[in-house]
């Protein structure tokens, strides 16, 4: 029963820190119909910033992830305004061509100035250790940071959706481009912001993994099959919507590879194709919409 | 004359809203038959329940007395109901040619022949030919689609559908958008088709509609609201309120 | 002008003799390039797992090797029959929902695989690799030798042969309704066409042969290692397609020479960094020079065209 406990709360950890990495991904997708492969890149980067800074200059660990967050998003924002825009008008397989090229090229780049090797951090003391729940059951201090953190990021996502003025025009703009363009929405504009926002939550993300994920040049396409998962299964019309395929994703890994470890990874790729027959449009469609 | 196509009860809901009503309907064999309403009356719908791309709610179509309610669109083409799009749904990379002799293929089931190039299916590209010339397009059948003129490439859309040999051609607005001295081609080659070919025309412009219908069935708010001969409709006082301000007084032929 | 192309194999086995290994890899990159193209070029199906009927078609060739059964042909044949099956079996997956869904499973399908053939290492040799293939002579004749002029051969042969094979179909009616599908599905349904009918046939054949392709692989380098299921095997066939041009039989087979011997090129400038290079090349393709090589030849022929007939004038 505690142990149920803690490969759970473990798989939220994991979940969210998912959600956190794949939620722009899924909103760029929305807006953009932009198929990103190369989202990956920019939580990787947002991860060697942190390991930079912190092993290289002392920096504190808590002043790294704003950082990540930022170098992240300058980075998303540079090449959005740069190269994106140019393919938004593209044909899929064209921007899965460019957004692999550039996932290359990240990771031939890490590799040359960082080397090949797995790379660590040391936590602060007090993210270290496991916190006591109940008689057996425990989580690492660093893992319930994670979940809060994440928690809290997500509830700021959703108000900012829904209660501000950006939400509204992201909202308007997701719904048809057209019409927004229409009501003086500098479209463009929105598109930019939120492709900035998006990396530099996965840069977050990034940061925020490196213990849990583990960090080597090879992060991005290890994840991206998550990432695609995430948005595929939660579909891209809500912050919900990825967020509970995050988290059962996360607690499904989790689950997997403790209860049936011969069976590892298999666990979500069963679930991916279980759900893919069921709900051929994923989890959240609304019934029509194809 | 004998009925082809029959609606009973016909209706389709999206969430709360009604788009076809209770449509009871029936389509003689061989009709020139105009379907109009005003913008949202429910046509679009209406087609989209025959060709059988959305389902039903409640009701049953009947055709050529055979209950098609349940059957898939590939099912429905294959026995004869087939479509064309208001806004073209062509082959931009292939020839006229190539692309009314893919709809002959798949008619005859041949589309999935992979040893004998196309060159040698004869009969299929010879049958091709002779619709797109019957069709005044003999010139453009090896020019790219996308290089033919708008007015032309609204007759390829009715060639391809053609192609598949109909028995009910439901015809969506083909003079949509095309400048008016291409209009008259238009009209002639779906005024000439073979009495062997039941017609369903939608349209907006009551000229095209009160010179080629026999019949007119009026379509408002997702129900059937008077069906009859040009004459009927034109002095039916609800299709006046209907249409309130445009005028549908038949011209002076 | 086809016949002088393919004649070329013969020189080219007389002037780069001892770099035939090279030549036999890039036949069969084109091969494998090939048989993606036919998805992707034709049938417009974006995959990101192709390597998943690579592998499949490698390991069953290897294994059969390695147990006893050494016969080229025969060992081909059945890596392209697993690879068959297995295409056929996830189509029905695949073709399921939009461009992303289809993304996703067929990046899943070929993960799956990896972690698979990782797993079982007492079967594939996992991380080591698959060691011991030992192939019989060719018909009982041409032994595979040391300096792999058999391999050579046998892979131009095989590469040939599954060419002709594609290009009648993607020529035949079924490559025309393949088009159609691709060009317009909406239409190509409002004609009565089976599209996922059609769909599922291109899905399945393309995995075959990328599984005769991967068939190829172990049989010539007498070795499979994880690798042959790897994403940026996958990759690869995309960039090849990029550099040669989709949706044209021979656009494959220039992408996959002019790809390896850029990558041999780079590989000696900046060894273990080319991958940046190879990005950095499909950024630029993609964003000014769509048609690959292909599309580069047909603008040339077609300007020639042009100025011939203003001279004709």
């Amino acid at each position: 029963m505690c142990r149920v406990l803690t490969v759970l709360l473990d798989g939220i950890a994991y979940g969210m820190l998912l959600f956190i990495l794949a939620c722009g991904l899924s909103v760029t997708l929305g807006l953009m119909n932009f198929v990103n492969l190369a989202h990956g890149a920019f939580a990787m980067a947002g991860g060697y910033v942190t390991v930079v800074l912190v092993n290289g200059y002392g920096v504190p660990f808590l002043l790294c992830l704003p950082i990540a967050f930022l170098v992240a998003a300058a980075i998303g924002l540079l090449l959005e305004r740069t190269l994106y825009r140019r393919l938004y008008g593209a044909n899929h397989l064209d921007q899965v061509l460019f957004s692999i090229g550039l996932v290359f090229m990240a990771m031939a780049g890490v590799d040359y100035f960082m080397g090949a090797r797995q790379q660590l951090i040391t936590l602060p003391d007090f993210l270290r250790g496991q916190f006591h729940l109940a008689e057996g059951a425990s989580i690492g201090v660093y893992r319930l940071f994670i979940i809060v953190i994440c928690a809290v990021l997500a509830v700021v996502l959703q108000l900012i959706l829904s209660r501000t003025r950006f939400g509204s025009r992201l909202r308007a703009a997701v719904d048809d481009g057209e019409v927004a363009r229409g009501l003086g929405i500098n479209v463009g504009t929105v598109f930019a912001m939120t492709f900035a926002v998006g990396s530099g939550l996965a840069g977050l993300g990034g940061a925020l993994g490196i213990e849990v994920l583990g960090l080597d040049p090879s992060f991005p396409i290890r994840f991206m099959i998550y990432f695609l998962i995430v948005v595929v299964v939660g579909g891209t019309s809500s912050i919900a919507g990825p967020f509970l395929a995050s988290l059962i994703l996360g607690i499904g890994d989790v689950a997997g590879k403790y209860y049936i470890p011969g069976f590892g990874s298999f666990m979500i790729y069963t679930m991916m194709v279980v759900i893919l027959v069921l709900r051929p449009h994923g989890l959240f469609a609304t019934r029509g919409t194809s | 004359m004998s009925v082809i196509l029959e609606t009973n009860g016909l209706s389709r809901r999206f969430g709360g809203l009604r788009a076809v009503g209770n449509v009871t309907f029936a389509l003689q064999d061989g009709a020139r038959q105009a379907l109009i309403g005003p913008n949202g009356a429910g046509k679009t719908t209406y087609i989209n329940l025959l060709t059988g791309v959305v389902p039903p709610s409640e009701g049953r179509i009947t055709f050529l007395g055979e209950d098609i309610t349940r059957l898939s669109p590939e099912a429905r083409v294959r026995r004869g109901i087939v479509r064309t799009f208001q806004i073209n749904q062509l082959f931009d990379e292939m020839t006229p040619l190539e692309a009314v002799a893919l709809a002959v293929l798949e008619r005859d089931g041949k589309a999935r022949a992979m040893w004998r190039p196309l060159a040698s299916h004869h009969e299929a590209l010879d049958e091709a030919a002779g619709l797109l010339a019957s069709l005044g397009l003999a010139d453009a059948m090896e020019v790219p689609t996308a290089e033919i003129s708008y007015g032309r490439r609204r007759l390829l859309e009715i060639c391809v559908a053609l192609a598949c040999r109909p028995r009910l051609l439901l015809l969506d607005e083909p003079a949509a958008g095309v400048p008016e001295h291409e209009r008259n081609d238009i009209m002639n080659t779906v005024a000439n088709l073979p009495r062997t070919v039941s017609v369903l025309l939608i349209e907006h412009d009551m000229d095209l509609v009160f010179r080629f219908a026999e019949r007119i069935a009026v379509l408002v708010g997702g129900e059937l609201l008077v069906e009859g001969t040009p004459d009927e409709v034109a002095n039916d006082i609800r299709v006046k309120e209907a249409y309130l301000g445009e005028s549908l007084d038949a011209p002076a032929a | 002008m086809e016949i002088l192309f393919w004649l070329l194999p013969i020189p080219l086995f007389f002037l780069f003799g001892l770099r035939l290994p090279l030549l036999t890899e890039i036949a069969i990159l084109a091969l494998f390039a090939l048989s993606l193209d036919l998805i992707l070029g034709y049938a417009g199906i974006v995959s990101l797992g192709h390597a998943a009927f690579f592998g499949l078609g490698a390991y069953t060739a290897g294994l059969l090797a390695v147990h006893g059964w050494g016969e080229p042909i025969t060992g081909l044949l059945a890596a392209g029959a697993v690879a068959t099956a297995a295409g056929f079996v996830s189509s029905f997956l695949v073709l399921r929902g939009s461009d992303l869904t289809r993304l996703m499973v067929t990046l899943a399908i070929s993960m799956m695989l990896l972690e698979a053939a990782n797993r079982l290492a007492w079967l594939t040799g996992g991380a080591d690799g698959l060691y011991g293939v030992t192939m019989w002579p060719i018909f009982g004749i041409f032994e595979f030798d040391l300096y792999g002029h058999t391999a050579y051969w046998y892979s131009v042969i095989v590469l040939f042969i599954s060419f002709v094979a594609l290009r009648a179909i993607v020529n035949s009616p079924f490559g025309l309704a393949l088009r159609g599908v691709k060009g317009n599905p909406l239409r190509m349904r409002a004609i009565g066409a089976p599209v996922n009918r059609h769909l599922v046939k291109a899905f399945t054949i393309g995995a075959g042969f990328a599984g005769i392709a991967g068939g190829l692989l172990a049989q010539a380098t007498q070795f499979v290692s994880l690798d042959v299921l790897a994403f940026h095997r996958s990759a690869e066939a995309l960039l090849v397609l990029v550099i040669g041009g989709s949706g044209a039989v021979y656009g494959g087979i220039l992408g996959a020479a002019a790809f390896r011997v850029l990558q041999e090129w780079l590989s000696g400038i900046t060894p273990q960094y080319w991958q940046f290079w190879l990005g950095a090349g499909l950024i630029v393709l993609v964003l000014f020079a769509r048609g690959g090589l292909i599309g580069l030849w047909r603008a040339l022929v077609r300007r020639l065209h042009r100025t011939r007939d203003e001279e004709a004038r």
